[in-house]
């Protein structure tokens, strides 16, 4: 990737940027972790088509990598995340979330094992030096690869079957939840299959555009397309699973307190497992776990499909809540919305939105109906 | 006769401030000083014909817009730009620098200990909370203690309740940031020493302590006061005005004089005439005699108690306090005008972090000893230098592509230990000071078109400044908030003097230099708040 002075360019490349160029119609690109990332590269009802119904591919290298290894990486590991990883087996990953002191969220990622003393953590925050300084004393090395290698995400009902096409059949047998190097056209390949038929390659970087050419190739019989942040960022506000950065912050760069969030306050299972004895924040987490949470991370749903804007979640006259991710999904026309809200407001009904409804240079608000979505099954 | 609702004595930064708030508000006020130009410490000078730079300050004035709200400075014309904070070099290729680009500012650092771009994003959040803490105690006059009232109750109730909502480690972080050191504090965050030099370097310019002096840590939060969050997640940018502090100054005697005002230059007051504890009216040095109810003075406090009043007609423990108010000159300043823009060995000249200037400081090490040096009055041999290049911020300033270079000399002492100053030591210093600029900038003497080197008694000479302190008034904990200039006890918080109706608005009164120009604003309303009460009453 892209070295020099850091205020020759402020935003880097990754090593799939020419490709994902040459399939953009839209020229729409935005900003992620310092990255230039496509925005849309073709309309918004095309990429969601595919990414519903047929098969899509996108690129993921401004996710931020960390190889951790050494002999106590395990122990080391299991001190900081929430969850119980030492039942994770080699070749497995699991979502973690980590904490500080206080019990407030200092990242959140995917954690796999890729050898008995060997991890990678993929997260959207910066945490090296919070891994290191919480490592002291053990017998481990945590190290940014970010600049190494890149990320491709296939995904989509039909992400098997462009499987088959590419030729990697054998991909077909990983299990969601399985993250293992698997040889692919020769090439060393970490695979991860997520839930949903998700499937992340995370190649070297010299072997990244091949890889992108062959599954892009091979997969325009079953239909595969590329989408840009704009379509995944769909995807997540619709399954409702929150970003760090934008719909919660982390404590290490949070100025505010009421903008960082606690493992209790995120949509889903709680991942904090109270039976290990020692890790980061599990006594204020106690103190926390007999209490309620204050507020909760919920998915909304509008259903309008005129143009318009809200951040402010009502009951009654009262604010209750603010939106921090908004999409309009064209196949239900519904605004979707992640919002924090307080968690005493979520439980009844008679939520509204104050939306801001445009048209032509007409602007004019209006109170909407809104309902909080349950969260999908898979995730 | 023309009637005049005020008198600010002083023509500078603050005074003027106080003024354009005070007319803005319907007074009609006057504005003397003795000076051919208005601007004060800020005030600017032609080393050489068409080449314009701050005459004793580094950079002149930076501009806190919340200083100058209501005044309508952008209607009277006046341009800011927001530049980065910076540039420390240390040797060739060993530099590092501020950039408002929050990808940037990680990469930058990151660039020289991988775990300091992390640290960065921890370290802003830290000033940054503090900074919300501390900056609302700064816009308004600090409560003074044994003030009655429900407001200053008020007020302590509210800093009390916020202190209680902190959790236990932010409530250690807060107090450690009045107590600890610059470097004691660095060291919790970053790992390279140059990162810690290069922040340092920028809270020490003009400081009276080193890196390694207790309480001195609040001077890192100086930049996050100044500059603002903004949504970056870089370094805090400086704000400029376009044209330099003549612009802004320009622009404020322009909002008095529409308002009604007048500023006479070349005027200088020897008295303020008292009756019964209460201002009448000031002398000027002609002898002439203009009377009004309110008067402000923008002089250091040492120069107005002592210089402006005879010492029999007021409190003895007022000049007693004067007497012990500290005011120490700690910065020469060499002004140049340069033929070309220098070419810094190891740095990009598209660096955009240069417009906010260059700091040439050394190791922590290095700065603790040229502080040490200065404790024992030596002349510095290896000076520490700010340096500023006005004309790459506004290149107006000089003619097309020459340049100024306006640099700041730190920990000089206003008397050496071996005797008074003479034209040999001076020379001396220059000599040393040109060396270090030119290790830094090779070539650079021989595009040296003129020079001007002015040291801590001299600018006390020029601008009637104690010791030719620019923070006018020792910036240390002792010497900061209620106690600055002194606690009056009364309301009115340090700006209201125990003689009725004559104010203070100098930077030796609270925030000082932590925030430019706000001293003359709080004094105004301060002013306006008290012509108020009486009205009511």
């Amino acid at each position: 990737m892209s070295g020099g002075l850091p205020f020759r360019r402020h935003l880097r490349m990754t090593p799939l940027h020419a490709e994902v160029a040459v399939e953009s119609r839209t020229n729409d690109w935005v900003e992620r972790n310092g990255f230039t990332m496509a925005g849309h590269l073709d309309t918004p009802e095309t990429e969601v088509f595919a990414r519903y119904h047929r098969a899509t591919l996108a690129d993921i290298s401004s996710r931020r990598r960390y190889r951790i290894a050494g002999r106590e990486a395990m122990d080391c590991l299991n001190r900081l995340v929430t969850s119980d990883i030492s039942k994770l087996e080699e070749g497995h990953f699991s979502p973690v979330f980590f904490c500080e002191e206080n019990g407030l969220l200092v990242g959140e990622g995917s954690l796999a094992r890729i050898g008995d003393t060997e991890f990678r953590l993929f997260t959207e925050e910066e945490v090296l030096s919070w891994l290191r300084r919480n490592s002291t004393g053990f017998q481990v090395h945590a190290e940014d690869v970010s600049a190494e290698g890149a990320g491709l995400e296939l995904a989509g009902p039909l992400a098997e079957a462009a499987l088959d096409e590419a030729g990697f059949e054998p991909l077909r047998l990983l299990l969601a939840g399985h993250a293992q190097t698997r040889e692919l056209m020769g090439m060393p390949v970490l695979v991860l299959r997520h839930v949903g038929d998700v499937f992340e390659f995370w190649p070297e970087e010299d072997d990244a555009v091949p890889l992108w050419r062959h599954l892009m190739q091979a997969g325009r019989e079953a239909g595969l397309q590329a989408i840009g942040e704009k379509t995944r960022d769909l995807v997540r506000i619709d399954r409702g699973t929150p970003r760090m950065g934008t719909d919660y912050l982390g404590a290490l760069s949070a100025v505010s307190h009421d903008h960082v969030r606690t493992p209790f306050e995120m949509p889903g299972e709680i991942n904090v497992d109270f039976d290990k004895p020692v890790f980061n924040g599990r006594a204020a987490l106690r103190r926390m776990a007999v209490k309620s949470a204050s507020h909760r991370i919920v998915a909304l749903a509008v259903d309008d499909a005129r143009d318009l804007t809200f951040a402010v979640v009502c009951k009654g006259e009262r604010q209750v809540g603010v939106c921090t991710s908004l999409t309009f999904m064209p196949e239900t026309g519904q605004h979707l919305a992640l919002a924090t809200v307080e968690a005493a407001a979520c439980s009844a009904g008679g939520l509204t939105v104050e939306a801001e409804i445009r048209r032509e240079l007409a602007v004019w608000r209006e109170k909407l109906p809104v309902r909080i979505r349950p969260r999908p099954e898979n995730r | 006769m023309v009637r005049h609702d005020a008198i600010v004595i002083g023509a500078g930064l603050n005074g003027l401030t106080a003024a354009a708030h005070l007319a803005r508000a319907g007074l009609k006020v006057l504005v003397l000083d003795r000076n051919g130009r208005a601007g004060g410490t800020a005030a600017m000078r032609a080393v050489e014909p068409g080449f314009f730079l701050p005459a004793w300050s580094l950079r002149g004035a930076l501009i806190d817009p919340a200083t100058y709200a209501g005044l309508g400075l952008a209607e009277a014309g006046l341009r800011v730009r927001a530049v980065d904070a910076g540039v420390s070099w240390f040797g060739p290729g060993e530099w590092t620098a501020s950039f408002s680009a929050g990808t940037a500012q990680r990469a930058e650092f990151a660039r020289h200990a991988h775990e300091d771009g992390d640290a960065w994003r921890r370290y802003r959040r830290d000033m940054l909370r503090l900074a919300d803490v501390v900056t609302p105690a700064l816009t308004t006059a600090f409560p003074q203690p044994g003030e009655a009232g429900l407001s200053a109750f008020g007020r302590r109730l509210g800093f009390a309740s916020e202190l209680a909502a902190w959790p236990r480690t932010d409530m250690a972080a807060k107090l450690d940031i009045w107590t600890e050191s610059i470097s004691t504090i660095l060291d919790r965050y970053f790992t390279s020493p140059l990162v810690k030099a290069h922040l340092a370097g920028a809270a020490l310019a003009g400081a009276t302590v080193g890196p390694s002096s207790p309480m001195t840590a609040w001077r890192l939060l100086v930049p996050f006061l100044q500059g603002g969050a903004d949504a970056t997640e870089g370094s805090p940018r400086l704000l400029l005005p376009v044209g330099g502090t003549d612009a802004l100054v320009t622009c404020l005697a322009g909002i008095v004089e529409a308002a009604g005002g007048e500023l006479r230059m070349e005027a200088e007051v020897t008295d303020v005439k008292l009756r019964d504890r209460q201002v009448r009216g000031v002398v000027l040095a002609d002898g002439e005699e203009i009377a009004a109810p309110v008067i402000i003075s923008d002089l250091d406090f040492k120069r107005t108690i002592l210089g402006l009043f005879q010492w029999k007609d007021i409190p003895g423990d007022l000049v007693e306090a004067a007497g012990r108010f500290r005011m120490k000159g700690t910065t020469a300043k060499l002004n140049l005008a340069l033929d070309r823009q220098p070419r810094i060995e190891g740095v990009p000249r598209d660096c955009p972090a240069l417009a906010g200037g260059l700091r040439l400081m050394g190791s922590l090490a290095e700065q603790d000893k040229a502080h040490a040096c200065w404790h024992m009055n030596v002349v510095p041999q290896n000076p520490e230098l700010s340096v500023f290049l006005p004309s790459l911020v506004d290149p107006a300033l000089a003619p097309p592509g020459k340049h100024v270079m306006s640099v700041l000399v730190n920990w000089v002492p206003e008397a050496p230990h071996d005797g008074p100053w003479t034209d040999e030591k001076k020379n001396r210093l220059t000599e040393a000071v040109l060396e270090k600029l030119e290790t830094a900038m090779p070539g650079l003497r021989e595009t040296v078109r003129a020079q001007e080197m002015w040291l801590p008694h001299e600018i006390e000479n020029e601008t009637g400044i104690t010791s030719g302190d620019l923070d006018q008034g020792e910036m240390t904990l002792d010497q900061m908030f209620f106690n600055r200039p002194t606690p009056f006890g009364a309301p009115g918080g340090g700006y209201a003097t125990p003689l009725k109706n004559f104010y203070l608005c100098s930077q030796s009164t609270h925030p000082g230099s932590l925030l430019p120009a706000r001293a003359g604003a709080n004094t105004a309303a301060a002013i306006l708040a008290s012509m108020k009460r009486r009205q009511g009453a």
